[in-house]
């Protein structure tokens, strides 16, 4: 009975998430007023901040799972940050591509090299290399630690992408004054977006642990070894 | 390209690789779970 209910968990989540994000699109078209200057392409901004600030946030947890692991050497620590990183990459891609899609139109051309763009393809190479580097190594414990280390390297670009426009000379909007309707029609699309990552990396985590049990033995897949106190474990 | 179709264009963009994305992780889900491969588990 118990197991019935966690099965139907995921696809009520997922079902709930779609008819938010369907709600909060319909808002987005119908009620939310269109902006004077920019037009139509300003509504690129309601999906642009909430998939940024949920790339920092999927960064952030590649980062915490890389120094838990280091700390305690646990897979299920790889397993979640390996899941982020993949969500991470998929949120830097929308943002990156939404935010080109608006240049064109805002700037009259698709990249400009400013410090928040450079910054923020940085952060996109950073987390595919972190991708690609995984398949390359075949110890499971070795590919854990190297991407255990460079998930803390790679987690000081996000830093520099949130301080860019505020510390270096930028042409990248830093405040947007909005109406009423714009802001809460904002917030709105934080609550898809926010569970659409979680969601993923959630799924994500679910085949990691599936392809590892599947690959390797069950002693693999353990919990922390326990070390004696003065002994070796 | 006016404003209204660069906003479209936007949107189709996130919503193919989102949907994609999701797509793909129910069906790998899916098809490890179906196939009884390892214990899995959050």
């Amino acid at each position: 009975m118990k197991s019935a209910r966690v099965r139907i968990v995921g696809p009520v989540y997922g079902i709930v998430t779609f008819c938010l994000l369907a709600a909060v699109t319909g808002m987005m078209v119908w009620w939310t007023p269109r902006e004077e200057t920019m037009g139509d392409v300003q509504k690129v901004f309601y999906i642009h901040l909430p998939a940024a600030i949920n790339t920092f946030v999927a960064c952030f947890v590649v980062f915490i799972c890389s120094v838990m692991y280091l700390l305690q050497r646990r897979s299920w620590w790889d397993d979640l940050g390996f899941a982020a990183a993949k969500v991470a990459v998929l949120l830097a891609s929308i943002v990156l591509l939404t935010g080109m899609i608006w240049g064109r139109s805002a700037w009259g051309a698709w990249w400009q090299w400013t410090p928040r763009l450079t910054f923020s393809l940085i952060l996109w190479l950073l987390y595919v290399v972190y991708l690609m580097i995984r398949p390359s190594i075949e110890s499971s414990q070795r590919r854990a630690l190297i991407c255990a280390v460079y998930g803390v390297i790679a987690f000081m670009d996000v830093p520099l992408v949130w301080l860019s426009t505020k510390l270096l000379p930028d042409i990248h909007p830093k405040t947007i004054s909005m109406a009423p309707e714009m802001r809460l029609t904002l917030l709105a699309w934080f609550v898809p977006m926010t569970m659409l990552a979680a969601g993923l990396i959630v799924t994500s985590m679910r085949i990691n642990r599936l392809q590892r049990a599947a690959s390797e033995p069950a002693e693999e897949l353990d919990e922390p070894r326990l070390v004696p106190a003065g002994g070796q474990a | 390209m006016n404003a209204t179709q660069y906003a479209i264009l936007a949107y189709a963009v996130s919503f193919i690789l989102i949907g994609g994305f999701a797509m793909w992780s129910w069906l790998e889900h899916s098809r490890l779970t179906r196939s009884g491969r390892g214990r899995g588990g959050f």
